[in-house]
């Protein structure tokens, strides 16, 4: 163990002695070096400074305007000041390498980046690894040198390695903590003496690419977080992302999502719709010009991957048009002459919609043996054949260049059959598979996952480039430690994983800081010690009292409702009900822990912002744990009766009918702000509703941008299968239907209602929808008797600012919830 | 989740004991309480949407009636329950009636606390339950008399009704004396060694080996009891219980005994029944089941049906 005591012979305050490892299981491992020979290096006696930070500026100069932000030294310096300063209240001199005079005025050095001082000490950046850094001591001082690719004219990637060894040292020698944004965010200890011990280690990230500045983009810019967190954070500029400098966000390679976006692709060959997007057997054509979804690829065609090479050709060779419209205005192209990326639609294609494609058939692309792999497996032949031919396109057309594919939905899968499953060598994936961070401990996801990645490497020969990796964004409980099992991913394929990215699709929030910090961190270095590095900050950021009951809260969330959560993981339950107990506890330890803190203190701020949503939390799980399914009844329409569906509700059947009871489906208690009126009827042709909202609805969007309604019903004892009625005031329509039992299936999103009927009313003042379902859209259903009950939910999505979503159960943001449906009973003859 | 509603065990073994005395010295009379309760205490409370507790009592006997909606659960279907209480006899441990009406049975219809009305006509004083059978509507009126202890009841048609009623078949159900459990304190369901369930009418003794046997018109006093939890002891059981039939408007009363926990009497409606009548009755303490038949026969008036006007 390196920890470096003071030497004897120094006279030193004690209580300011700082005192570091540099092997601290709460930071990243890292890889020593021979330890040079010297005396060990007072930076900071009696508070003074003994040393100045010296440093280049010449070798980034030529990265002006916007390019300055990619800089690397001069950002390292900064943040070298900045931790001196906040430290030791002493604000460090800054002295450019070349000025031997102004050098000599210090004892000591502390060298931030490549310079002649550097190189004279035997340091070549360009031999460190690839955004990796050399911390290594000398007689005079400290070298901090990174790889920065900042220090070329041209460069490939960004390297910023200097910038990333700053923040390592004033971690590893100076004991600062960057948790989060903010003046409060980080630990600053202070530091009176400063004594360095001879030291030599270098560090590099297993992950080239750590992408966060989206995701930190999206905690730090909505007016209502900035009010809440920023305000006692303190000094959080609205949108800033450099906070994701201490936190090492980087990317060497290209990134790889949905792209071409299919709007993009639409303006700039409109008379090509047909060769761009994918079109049915039976004529259904999978454009949607209103929106980013509901569009599908036509990857059957390769027309359309001789298009795709087309737009790459172009856009790599800077032509100002590609197609109708500018490059510029393609958004998110990802076209390099190293790396072109292709993404399928984020748009889920039903077996249905390609079984019967005459080309699928007559290639026989969907074999037997494909229908008996896991759903998202059915298309892997259809897309690998696409990627094949592509690929040969992108050889003779881009040498070089590597086809970066988006293994998602439908593309999830690699190919097995013979025919395809040997895919060209310059394909790489970005593979999507939802499971994962989330259940990456329990074992048969974990054995899942790693076959299936076991079959991409067999595939394509190389490991997977990159993973997109999800959060549970519904569950705050484990969106609060997600971030902490990061690092399980890539221990759990070991080599089948290459050094692309884990990317963490998780928006930064404030209260769950520990998560997005733990999966940085884990991101650089997957063996990093979470458990003790979180640890380590519950007393330094609390103080030791109200650390350690915060401690024992973040244990509980990690320990006992993971186990919780794992445990339900085969029926992928996203918000279980906990133990009522554990939630109590977790309460009380908030409540406890604030006792222990000083009004006003920064230690209260930052309690604020951790516990702000906890209250909240725990009455969603109080909401869960209460929760009675609901019983609603359908009115039956007597024989005397007559209902017409016009639209106006003005049938006397509806004044006997009972209105279903609407709630707040994500278990906040509250009543809704703006209610519904929802009656149902029936007899025994069908089923009738009449729902009525109070305000004008959104429209002239496409069905899931307009205000809506979504009535799901699981006909029958049994409950095998759930079918869901979405519509909108403007007659757009989804139905769909999944099977559950005997045997779960994929969703068809092309259920057939033959005889539905829907007839709005929209006015100023509101819109009323009258509809029919007849009971063959339920098909071999029975169709119900009195008294039978069906599953049931119903949900109001207004869209109307302030947009509110309401429904019937406690479907906890997830309306295919089926467990937490209500019932409708169907009422008797005079009920 | 059953509770006899009870002023003191001591008053009510003390009336039982003086009935035959008070019926016969022409005392006056007390009259007949009624009081009904909604989501009273029960066991388990989270287990049900609402509870209702409705209680007819005099100065002989209490008697509970206790209508429950289970909530819906992802494996069961929400129902309606109606107990009666007692450890034994009609017992809270069991639906004590059922009721099935044009195929649909009660645990099935919508019932709420508007369908429950108090009653009285006379000095009679009790409750009535409104129910509907998918438009077969049916009036199901409990009470008592001052000068009987029995839980009377009446199921009576209601004109309004917009279904005919083709089939309308009531299960009475009785723990007779004792629930046995095993050494392992497992209860016994069956077995012809552990109950010898019984029927004694006012005309014979029907007994387990007989599965089913149709009753005749005149049977109006049907006692479930067991030949070997007897009431003769303390660990005999509680003894037997009484169901007191009318048979106008009844096609068919099938009584089960058998070696089961439970024994049965099935009664079918003719469809265009006007009223039926019946009775239900659980001695309050322990009695041998010779014992309570003596008391049947110097209490008969006490427990033989009457009309209001008789």
């Amino acid at each position: 163990m390196k920890l470096q005591l003071l030497c004897a012979g120094v006279l030193l305050s004690a209580s300011s002695i700082l005192a570091y490892d540099l092997d601290t299981k709460a930071l990243s491992p890292v890889k020593h070096g021979s330890t040079p020979q010297h005396q060990n290096l007072q930076l900071v006696s009696g508070k003074k400074l003994q040393f100045a930070i010296v440093t280049d500026s010449r070798g980034e100069q030529h990265l002006t305007g916007s390019k300055a932000r990619d800089k690397s030294i001069a950002p390292a310096v900064q943040a070298l000041v900045k931790a001196f300063e906040h430290c030791t209240g002493q604000t460090p001199a800054v002295v450019e390498a070349e000025d031997a005079a102004a050098l000599e005025r210090h004892a000591y050095w502390i060298v931030v980046g490549d310079c002649a001082v550097a190189r004279a000490q035997g340091v070549d950046w360009k031999a460190i690894p690839e955004q990796g850094f050399v911390i290594k001591t000398f007689p005079r001082g400290v070298l901090i040198v990174g790889h920065d690719t900042t220090l070329l004219p041209e460069r490939e990637s960004l390297s910023r390695g200097t910038l990333y060894g700053v923040y390592d040292f004033t971690e590893r020698f100076l004991g600062v903590r960057y948790f989060y944004p903010g003046d409060i965010g980080t630990h600053w200890p202070q530091v009176s003496d400063f004594v360095v011990a001879p030291a030599n280690y270098s560090d590099s990230p297993r992950f080239m690419n750590r992408e966060g500045g989206y995701h930190l983009w999206l905690g730090v810019t909505k007016p209502e977080d900035l009010e809440k967190y920023g305000t006692l954070a303190g000094n959080v500029k609205k949108g800033d992302r450099s906070f994701g400098d201490p936190l090492r966000f980087g990317a060497k390679y290209l990134g790889s999502s949905h792209n071409p976006r299919p709007e993009d692709l639409a303006r700039a060959f409109p008379d090509r719709l047909k060769t761009i997007f994918y079109t049915t057997a039976d004529g259904k054509f999978f454009y949607n010009p209103k929106e980013h979804l509901g569009n599908l690829y036509n990857v059957v065609n390769l027309e359309f991957a001789d298009l795709l090479i087309d737009v790459w050709k172009a856009a790599i060779n800077g032509d100002e048009m590609i197609g109708a419209i500018p490059r510029k205005e393609f958004i998110g192209l990802g076209a390099t002459r190293k790396t072109v990326t292709f993404g399928n639609c984020d748009t889920y294609q039903s077996a249905a919609d390609i079984i019967g494609d005459p080309v699928v058939r007559e290639l026989n692309l969907i074999t037997p043996a494909d229908e008996a792999r896991p759903p998202n497996a059915l298309m892997a032949n259809v897309y690998a054949r696409f990627y094949q031919y592509l690929c040969s396109r992108l050889e003779k057309e881009l040498p070089g260049a590597n086809l970066c594919i988006l293994a998602y939905y439908n593309a999830e899968y690699a190919p097995v059959d013979p025919r395809f499953q040997k895919l060209p060598s310059n394909l790489l994936v970005n593979l999507c598979n939802g499971t994962v961070p989330k259940y990456i401990t329990v074992p048969e996801y974990r054995e899942a996952f790693q076959r299936q990645v076991k079959e991409w490497v067999a595939s394509t020969g190389k490991p997977i480039h990159r993973l997109w990796l999800y959060d549970e964004y519904r569950n705050p409980f484990v969106r609060a430690v997600i971030g902490e099992y990061v690092g399980e991913v890539p221990k759990a394929l070991g080599d089948d994983l290459g050094d692309g990215a884990l990317f963490f699709d998780s928006g930064f929030q404030f209260p769950y800081y520990t998560s997005f910090y733990a999966a940085f961190r884990s991101m650089w270095n997957p063996d990093w010690d979470v458990e003790a590095g979180i640890a380590e900050h519950w007393p330094l950021f609390y103080g030791e009292k109200a650390g350690a009951y915060l401690a024992e809260f973040h244990r509980i969330l990690k320990h006992d409702l993971m186990a919780v959560y794992h445990r339900l993981a085969s029926r992928r339950v996203a918000i279980p009900s906990y133990p009522p107990a554990l939630i109590d506890r977790l309460e009380e330890l908030l409540k406890l822990a604030e006792a222990e803190l000083t009004p006003d203190s920064i230690e209260m701020r930052r309690f604020r912002i951790l516990a702000m949503p906890w209250a909240d939390n725990f009455k969603v799980q109080r909401t869960c744990n209460a929760y009675q399914l609901p019983v609603h009844v359908a009115t039956r329409l007597l024989p005397t009766e007559t209902l017409v569906v016009d639209g106006d509700g003005s049938d006397p059947c509806w004044q006997r009918a009972r209105p279903v009871r609407f709630i707040d489906p994500k278990g906040s208690g509250q009543e809704p702000r703006f209610p519904v009126d929802a009656r149902l009827v029936w007899d025994d042709k069908g089923i009738y509703g009449l729902f009525k909202s109070p305000y004008p609805p959104v429209q002239g969007k496409s069905l899931w941008f307009n205000s809506s309604y979504e009535v799901f019903f699981m006909p029958g004892a049994k409950a095998e299968q759930n079918y869901q009625f979405a519509f909108d005031p403007e007659g757009n329509k989804y139905f769909g239907k999944r099977r559950y039992l005997p045997l779960p299936g994929p969703t068809d999103p092309n259920h057939k209602v033959p005889g539905w009927i829907q007839k709005n009313t929209v006015t100023n003042d509101g819109w009323t929808v009258e509809f029919f379902i007849p009971y063959a859209a339920f098909e071999e259903e029975t169709p119900p008797k009195a008294y039978d009950t069906w599953r049931f939910n119903l949900v109001s999505n207004r869209l109307t600012p302030p947009a509110e979503v309401t429904g019937s159960a406690l479907t906890l943001g997830n309306h295919h919830n089926i467990d937490m449906y209500g019932r409708i009973v169907f009422g008797g003859l005079g009920d | 989740m059953i509770r006899l509603l009870r002023s003191s065990v001591f008053g009510v073994l003390a009336a039982w004991l003086m009935l035959g005395a008070v019926l016969c010295a022409d005392e006056v009379l007390r009259p007949v309480r009624y009081e009904a309760k909604l989501n009273p205490y029960v066991y388990k409370p989270a287990w049900y949407a609402w509870t209702r507790t409705d209680t007819v009592s005099n100065q002989f006997r209490s008697h509970t009636v206790t209508c429950m909606r289970w909530h819906a659960t992802p494996e069961k279907l929400p129902k309606t329950e109606i107990r009666y209480g007692g450890q034994t006899g009609f017992t809270g441990l069991s639906p004590f009636l059922r009721l099935v009406v044009n195929d649909i049975p009660e645990t099935k219809i919508l019932l709420d606390d508007s369908r429950f009305t108090s009653w009285e006509e006379g000095d009679r004083r009790g409750f009535e339950i409104r129910m509907n059978f998918d438009g077969v509507f049916l009036r199901l009126r409990f009470y008592m008399r001052p000068d009987s202890p029995v839980l009377w009841a009446v199921l009576l048609p209601e004109p309004t009704s917009l279904t005919p009623m083709r089939r309308c078949e009531l299960t009475f159900t009785a723990l007779p004396s004792k629930l046995l459990k095993d050494q392992a304190d497992k209860v016994l369901w069956s077995g012809k060694d552990v109950y010898q369930r019984s029927f004694q009418t006012n005309e014979r003794r029907l007994t387990p080996e007989q599965r089913s046997t149709v009753l005749t018109p005149s049977e109006t006093q049907i006692v479930f009891q067991d030949d070997i939890n007897d009431g003769t002891g303390p660990d005999r059981g509680a003894g037997p219980c009484l169901l007191v039939l009318k048979h106008d408007g009844v096609a068919k009363a099938v009584a089960e005994p058998g070696n089961g926990w439970l024994s049965r009497v099935k009664v079918t409606l003719a469809p265009e029944f006007q009223a039926f009548h019946f009775g239900l009755f659980n001695p309050p303490v322990p009695i041998a089941n010779q014992d309570f038949q003596r008391q049947l026969e110097s209490q008969q008036p006490a427990f033989t049906w009457r009309g209001s006007k008789d």
